[in-house]
């Protein structure tokens, strides 16, 4: 069933600093298996900005645990490889662990959830320095200072107060802010973030938003953005891709995907999207995620497209280069 | 790292910050458990029986009646002033006796829940960290076996089989308590460990060992630390039961249990012999389930 065709073959070796290659991964319960990823492959280069979109339960989420390995305990990846600097992530945990520790950092989805109850702000700060900078004797005065220089760089205001505060006596904004100097701690080269904005309110989110921006940029980091907000993604990345359904069925620049976008799921998607300009409220898709536990055999838009043709119920696409850095899966441009 | 004054100046702060904040913490803890004037009247009772129980010797009026004394002159005398709660059929002080009845009712709270809490919490932690693995089926079917017996009955039939002695009676009773704790703290890190904190730890690297017991154990003191003050008015009822069975600490030890059933023998007619110990055992339970709500009411605001 994984003889698939896979699409690797478009990443650039050389410069790739996170490469996924051709990812299968499966969520088990007790009656049901549920294929959720399938033959997803990524590829991150240094300095760039990787962008995902598309719906709740599309397995971006799944996507981005799979990389550090955090996927609970009913996940598995049944196929494909996570690549980091050429050095599989998934076989040897000693070199995951280093890497986690040192090279990726991730923000969570709920600021509040990703912070421990009962330890302070600082205890978090100092737990986690102490445990990036374990083979190197810094005293605790000089993590300090580090944890002061973190949070100042994403723009904490009172920062002794901060410190000494438990998650519950933060605000919203001020705990993903805490959440993000936490990742930049460990994030030396790639930073992921998982819709780090979903639970804020929208001023807050482009604060946020703008943040991560500004010290991607300044870090020189790589970045993997999952995020909803059409608008600063497109501002934000040099690459979007859009899932659906555990695939991904359309990459390219921001420009491509937003202004040019060929997948019927893509367009939908676009539409669907309110704008300010247009009176009336979109569209939206029709009809619901596919059921992971039998998903389509072809296409896994099929169901729900209304181009659909006899060929999308049997056989998968393949991913087709349609422009300088477009590429899209679907048996419409073939 | 840059700015070195101003990080001296900011550290200071923060320290100065911290003083403040964890201050008014335990002010806040305080206001709580004060706010029930019950968790406060069981304060005082456990407080000053371990005054009592730790200064046995200088409290007690008679220290020596406490073991083997007789004196046939004094024996049967109702309570008075001199003999607070009378003296027995040896003519030993019973008030005395209660005292050092004490310190061995303490003694074995101590030492059970000193065995079990850390015991039971660690195969908790084991069994629900690692859900669905052998170790979780090997821990929770043996603790599934020791709670399917009634727990005095699986006490007594321990007892029974090894000598009748005060250290038996505790390892009895140490045996029988683990599950509850191990069940417990099972159930809360099993929850625990699919919140996203415990992920977060996960992405950086941080090992199984350490996010148990740095970010997971924390999480749990509370249910702990409540359930074992409201266990300790059960072991001492249980160790109480076992001494009263003839299980347990043998005379003349002053323990509460033997000293109920050594003298009931002499109700109805010399009933201040029996009722000493046995208002005791009562005062005790009363303190410790009063001072477990207070607990209660402090971690439960949290």
């Amino acid at each position: 069933m994984f003889s698939q065709e896979s699409d690797y073959t478009r990443i650039d070796k050389i410069n790739s600093l996170l490469e996924v290659r051709d990812l299968y991964v499966n969520y088990r319960s007790y009656w049901y298996v549920y294929k959720v990823l399938n033959g997803v492959s990524l590829s991150v280069r240094k300095g760039e900005k990787v962008g995902i979109l598309g719906e709740s339960g599309a397995g971006k989420t799944t996507l981005l645990k799979s990389i550090i390995n955090i996927l609970p305990p009913s996940g598995k990846i049944v196929n494909g490889d996570i690549l980091y600097k050429g050095k599989s992530l998934i076989k040897d945990k000693k070199y995951l662990n280093e890497i986690r520790r040192r090279s990726i950092g991730m923000i969570f989805q709920d600021p509040l959830a990703a912070l421990n109850p009962v330890f302070t702000i600082k205890e978090h700060m100092l737990d986690i320095l102490k445990h990036i900078y374990k083979n190197s004797n810094y005293s605790k005065s000089d993590l300090m200072s580090m944890a002061v220089e973190l949070l100042r760089e994403v723009m904490l205001p009172d920062i002794e107060r901060v410190l000494n505060s438990y998650p519950f006596q933060l605000s919203g904004g001020m705990r993903q802010r805490v959440v993000i100097a936490m990742a930049l701690a460990s994030a030396r080269e790639l930073l992921l973030a998982d819709e780090p904005t979903t639970n804020l309110d929208v001023t807050i989110q482009d604060q946020i938003l703008r943040l991560i921006d500004k010290l991607v940029n300044e870090r020189k980091l790589s970045l993997v953005l999952v995020s909803h907000a059409l608008g600063l993604l497109y501002r934000m990345v040099n690459t979007l891709y859009v899932m659906y359904g555990g695939e991904i069925i359309e990459i390219g620049s921001p420009r491509d995907i937003l202004k040019d976008p060929l997948h019927p799921y893509t367009r939908m998607l676009i539409e669907s999207a309110p704008r300010i300009t247009t009176p009336k409220v979109g569209e939206g898709i029709r009809g619901n995620p596919p059921d992971y536990r039998n998903p389509p055999p072809g296409c896994r838009f099929y169901p729900r497209c209304p181009f659909a043709k006899e060929i999308c119920k049997i056989r998968k696409p393949e991913l087709k280069k349609v422009g300088e850095t477009h590429y899209v899966r679907c048996h419409l441009y073939e | 790292m840059s700015g070195k004054a101003i990080d001296q100046d900011i550290f200071k702060e923060i320290l100065t910050k911290e003083r403040v904040m964890r201050r008014e913490d335990w002010r806040r803890a305080w206001y709580r458990f004060k706010k029930s004037k019950l968790s406060l009247t069981g304060l005082a009772i456990i407080i000053s029986i371990l005054f009592m129980a730790i200064f046995a010797d200088f409290v007690a009026p008679y220290p020596t009646h406490a073991g083997l004394y007789i004196n046939f002159k004094e024996a049967y005398q109702p309570p008075s002033l001199k003999h607070l709660m009378g003296t027995d059929m040896y003519g030993r002080d019973v008030f005395s006796r209660v005292v050092f009845g004490y310190r061995y009712a303490l003694m074995m709270v101590g030492m059970v829940l000193s065995i079990v809490v850390p015991v039971g919490t660690l195969l908790g932690m084991l069994a629900g960290y690692y859900r669905g693995r052998w170790i979780e089926h090997v821990i929770m079917r043996a603790a599934d076996i020791f709670v399917s017996v009634p727990p005095l009955v699986l006490a007594l039939s321990i007892c029974s089989i090894l000598e009748p002695n005060v250290f038996n009676a505790m390892l009895a009773i140490t045996l029988m308590w683990w599950p509850w704790y191990t069940r417990m703290v099972y159930s809360i890190t099993s929850s625990l460990r699919n919140e996203p904190f415990v992920w977060a730890a996960k992405a950086l690297g941080v090992s199984d060992t350490k996010i148990m017991f740095s970010e997971l154990l924390p999480n749990m003191l509370g249910p702990i630390l409540t359930k074992a003050t409201l266990d300790a008015s059960w072991v001492i009822l249980i160790g109480a039961a076992i001494s009263f069975l003839g299980l347990g600490a043998q005379p003349p030890t002053p323990d509460l249990g033997t000293m109920v059933a050594e003298y009931s023998s002499y109700l109805p007619q010399y009933w201040w012999m029996s009722l000493g110990p046995a208002l005791a055992i009562a005062i005790l339970i009363l303190g410790f389930n009063l001072l477990g709500d207070g607990i209660k009411d402090v971690f439960a605001g949290e």
